[in-house]
């Protein structure tokens, strides 16, 4: 229900009480205001008959008397026995004189001497001698009867006769009656209607009780309402009863004229409070509209449409605190736009900004060409731990510094993610854009200036066009990443997409689901690398490498898959398997005379996995395998990422007896502080500086350092990537106490290797 | 006073001595006195009441004098006049107005135009009975002849006696007044013969007295 009708509702309900009240109350004193004056009226009227009456009887009296004194009169009564004639004549004279219906005259024993009605001898005189008013019912009529008394001497103290005469009702009860009382006038006995205004409903008069005071009766007449009024004339024990009525119509006239009155008048009232009601009510309604359109407009996210003004002062704070909130959220939607929309630390646009463009891009101008140029710094989580995340935002910044300079063909930035950048080009033809990225390439050959620090930083560079390689925003993102990651497996600066990555890249995203699918279906194997001891040139250990061997895809290369996993946390159930099988292998070579240490690579992940060591206590039980035939290694940079858990986790492999190397050293960035802290026994000098290890002087001298740090720590040393006879003479020089290599072996299959040993020198006597 | 009432009030008197007169005579043979006493329903002696005495016996007087009935001041003179039947009785008009003398009574119906100065015949009342005189133009004017069978009538006197010297009968007894109540005024009382005095007492109470009657009385 709308507020307008619940307002006019609620306005019509409270009229129409007040005037229901009003008319009701009104109504009714009126009424009974009415009906005491009909009372009074009918008292009145009743008088007024009653008045009449007797003045026409006192009038018919006087008469009378003057007849009876007539000395003619008195004469003839005197003689009326000896010529009753004469006395018929002149008493008939008299009669007409007087105008009286009927005469009776009595002698001195009041007998009947005359009569000129008919059956006149039913009057007794005895009935009439008090003088007052006699009303007799005869032949079915009223007559008002008088009778005076006759003397023939005035003085004499008894009368000689009575002279009695009778006016019928009807003649003294006429329309002028009617006229002054406003009433018509019903008389009637218990038999008979004897006066009748209304003869049709003498049967409802003659029911008629007695009015009571202020007790109306109300009766039909021709079906028409009355008000009637009984009464009598004379005693209260005459048995001619009358009756006044009335019209409900008449007698309520001014009740109905007033009823009808207040009837148009509440009328008015009601109409005119209903418009005011629907206008005022439509004047709270129609701003309460308006500013619901309003709030629709901004839920739909349009700040801009002006706010109606109002003149109504709560209206218009109404719509002032909605200009209010509009504003607010215009702001706060502008603040969470820049979140959303905006990278808080270099202000470029941020990925979902940059998929919005390419998305805009793509739906409204499908036919324009565009190209996507990812770039991603190299080794910046090196630059992170080296010289901290200050610096790392520092240089950030820089970098979205220096590719906004360059401000090539409208170009859209965004930085997309840690370290990642990417690039719009607009309008871009073939060979051009191959150019245009080459200049954002040249943007990091001069060193950046950190706090006066200088940094050389690389990034690498990936290319995709639409819509030549692909014909979506993510799409787009995709094809530049996976040619970004090519560029970063090969060491070019930049490479553009090629529909020959796609295989690679669909396998990354594939892998993950499968490695544990892998593990269970025995896809993966363990291949074993050589430990060529060059004290006593013997191999005593071997270094364990997981070799996925994928049913469609072939040979997968840890490098493709190791990484994942250590992301998806599916690299402890490798690791787990690693050790097993391992050892497993272990148990096999024992069996046919082959004792070598295994050397196992455990992740950063499997370090802060505190139950490693207990899985690892209880496989050494299960395959009665002595703790020092099983070696762990971490890469350096595993170990940095949190030093002191690894420490923690180190130490406990250590108590249990289990030889630990630090893999891939010299590619981190070790802290000696944690170094020396580090519970190892060995060094794994990174193959970096071991391949070229004879030819270059640097490699040289870091090898040599590293060897002397590792032996005065009391570590021994493991050089990798031994592939010539010159780099193992000069780890042999330098005292290094093992030689890992293509030189001396690639790592094989568990068949192989044994095949292998079992041929070469480096085989240790078992028994010797 | 004028003469002519004086006159006629001289001649009642006159004829009622003479009346008493005739009875003393008539009387003389064995006659002895009756006398009658008129009391009201109070006990009181009442005047003026006509007391007459009946029996067939009694002989009709033979001559009778005039009686007259004036009118003198408007009213009747005089008020009451008993006269034997047969009896003439003239209305002489002592006032110097017209006056209308009627009577509607059974005894005597009449109506006598009256003039001064012109004197109409005397009426004769042979009928017993009592006539009531009315003026028609005097409403006020009052009088009664009392018409008695018998000769033997007298007026009570100022103590109700009505004394009669008369001969020993079986009398019937009437008496009458105007201010009597009809019972009373119809009562015949029989008296045994030797019975010398009898009272007569009203058993109603009186009319009350009209005007200009007490003025007739005062001049007894």
């Amino acid at each position: 229900m709308t507020l307008q009708s619940k307002i006019l509702i609620f306005v019509a309900t409270i009229l129409i009480s007040v005037a229901a009240i009003v008319s009701i109350t009104t109504l009714q004193s009126a009424y009974q205001h009415s009906t005491l004056q009909l009372n009074e009226r009918f008292d009145t009227a009743r008088q007024v008959l009653q008045y009449k009456l007797s003045n026409d009887h006192q009038v018919l009296r006087n008469s009378l008397d003057n007849a009876a004194k007539d000395f003619n009169i008195k004469q003839l009564i005197a003689s009326g026995a000896d010529d009753p004639e004469s006395l018929r004549v002149a008493m008939l004279n008299q009669q007409r004189r007087i105008g009286a219906d009927f005469t009776i005259v009595y002698d001195q024993q009041q007998t009947i001497m005359l009569s000129t009605l008919d059956n006149g001898d039913q009057l007794r005189a005895e009935r009439f001698l008090s003088d007052e008013l006699h009303l007799q019912v005869i032949n079915d009529r009223v007559f008002l009867i008088t009778m005076v008394g006759l003397k023939f001497l005035e003085k004499q103290p008894a009368f000689d006769g009575w002279i009695l005469m009778g006016i019928n009702l009807e003649s003294l009860i006429d329309d002028s009656v009617q006229v002054l009382t406003g009433f018509s006038v019903d008389a009637f006995n218990q038999d008979q209607h004897l006066l009748s205004a209304t003869p049709e409903n003498s049967n409802n008069l003659m029911a008629l009780p007695e009015t009571q005071e202020k007790n109306l009766a109300r009766i039909k007449i021709d079906n028409k309402p009355y008000i009637a009024y009984r009464f009598k004339v004379t005693r209260n024990d005459s048995p001619i009863n009358f009756v006044f009525s009335i019209a409900n119509e008449s007698a309520f006239l001014d009740f109905f004229q007033l009823a009808f009155q207040l009837a148009v008048e509440i009328i008015i009232a009601l109409v005119a409070a209903l418009l005011l009601s629907a206008y005022l009510s439509k004047n709270i309604t129609r701003p309460l509209r308006a500013l619901a359109s309003v709030a629709k407009r901004i839920q739909k996210g349009d700040y801009k449409s002006p706010i109606p003004e109002f003149s109504t002062d709560e209206v218009r704070d109404l719509s002032q605190a909605f200009k209010g909130m509009q504003e607010g959220i215009q702001v706060r939607e502008e603040e969470i736009n820049q979140l959303a929309y905006y990278d808080t630390l270099t202000d470029l646009p941020n990925r979902n900004s940059f998929i919005r463009q390419l998305q805009d891009k793509v739906e409204h101008q499908s036919d324009q060409r565009f190209s996507v140029l990812m770039l991603d710094l190299d080794r910046f989580k090196d630059i992170n731990d080296t010289i901290g995340h200050n610096f790392g935002d520092l240089l950030l910044k820089q970098i979205a510094c220096r590719i906004e300079s360059l401000k090539l063909a409208d170009a859209f930035y965004a930085r997309v993610g840690g370290d990642e950048f990417a690039l719009l080009l607009n309008d871009v033809e073939g060979q051009e854009v191959m150019s245009l990225a080459q200049q954002y390439t040249q943007l990091f050959e001069l060193p950046f200036n950190i706090e006066g620090v200088h940094l050389d930083v690389d990034a690498s560079f990936g290319l995709a066009t639409y819509p030549d390689h692909a014909d979506s925003a993510y799409g787009i993102m995709q094809c530049a990443d996976i040619a970004l990651y090519k560029s970063k497996g090969t060491h070019h600066k930049v490479i553009e997409y090629d529909r020959e990555f796609d295989t690679l890249s669909v396998q990354r995203l594939n892998l993950m689901s499968e490695l544990r699918k892998a593990i269970e279906e025995n896809q993966l194997k363990l291949f074993y690398q050589p430990k060529l001891c060059l004290t006593t040139n013997k191999v005593i250990s071997v270094e364990c490498l997981v070799r996925w061997f994928h049913p469609e895809h072939g040979f997968i290369s840890p490098d493709d898959f190791i990484p994942l996993a250590e992301q998806t946390g599916a690299i402890r159930d490798l690791t787990y398997w690693a050790i097993n099988t391992a050892l497993q292998q272990h148990v096999a070579w024992r069996n046919v005379g082959i004792e070598l240490r295994f050397a196992v690579n455990i992740s950063a992940v499997d370090l802060v996995d505190l139950s490693l060591p207990a899985y690892v206590a209880e496989l050494l039980d299960r395959y009665k395998v002595d703790s020092t035939h099983l070696a762990l290694e971490v890469t350096e940079s595993a170990l940095m990422d949190d030093p002191d858990a690894a420490i923690k986790a180190l130490r406990m492999l250590q108590r249990m007896g289990i030889s630990l190397s630090i893999d891939d050293f010299g590619t981190g960035y070790s802290s000696m502080a944690y170094l020396k802290q580090m519970p190892v026994s060995e060094l794994k000098i990174d193959k970096a500086f071991v391949l070229e290890l004879a030819t270059n002087e640097d490699d040289e001298k870091i090898v040599k350092s590293t060897v002397d740090l590792a032996h005065n720590l009391g570590l021994s040393v493991v050089a990798e990537g031994v592939e010539d006879e010159a780099a193992l003479t000069i780890l042999r020089r330098y005292n290094v106490e093992y030689a890992q290599g293509y030189f001396i072996a690639r790592p094989m299959s568990a068949d192989d290797f044994q095949q292998w040993i079992d041929a070469s020198d480096y085989k240790k006597n078992a028994h010797g | 006073m004028p003469s002519s009432l004086r006159k006629y009030r001289r001649l009642s008197l006159l004829s009622s001595l003479s009346v008493a007169l005739l009875l003393a005579i008539s009387t003389t043979v064995n006659a002895q006195p009756l006398s009658v006493q008129v009391l009201d329903h109070q006990g009181e002696p009442f005047q003026g009441a006509v007391v007459e005495l009946q029996h067939p016996d009694i002989i009709r007087s033979t001559e009778l004098p005039q009686a007259a009935m004036d009118q003198v001041n408007k009213q009747f003179a005089p008020y009451l006049l008993a006269i034997e039947q047969g009896t003439p009785v003239v209305f002489p008009n002592s006032d110097s107005i017209k006056h209308h003398v009627f009577s509607f009574s059974a005894a005597k119906r009449f109506q006598l135009k009256l003039y001064k100065d012109r004197h109409p015949e005397p009426l004769i009342f042979d009928k017993p009975g009592v006539v009531a005189l009315g003026c028609n133009i005097h409403d006020w004017m009052v009088g009664y002849i009392y018409v008695a069978q018998s000769k033997l009538y007298l007026q009570s006197d100022q103590q109700g006696y009505a004394l009669f010297d008369v001969p020993q009968r079986d009398y019937q007894l009437r008496i009458w007044h105007p201010r009597f109540k009809k019972a009373d005024a119809q009562r015949l009382t029989n008296i045994a013969p030797n019975t010398k005095t009898i009272i007569f007492s009203l058993n109603e109470p009186l009319h009350p007295m009209l005007d200009g009657q007490a003025d007739e009385f005062e001049s007894y």
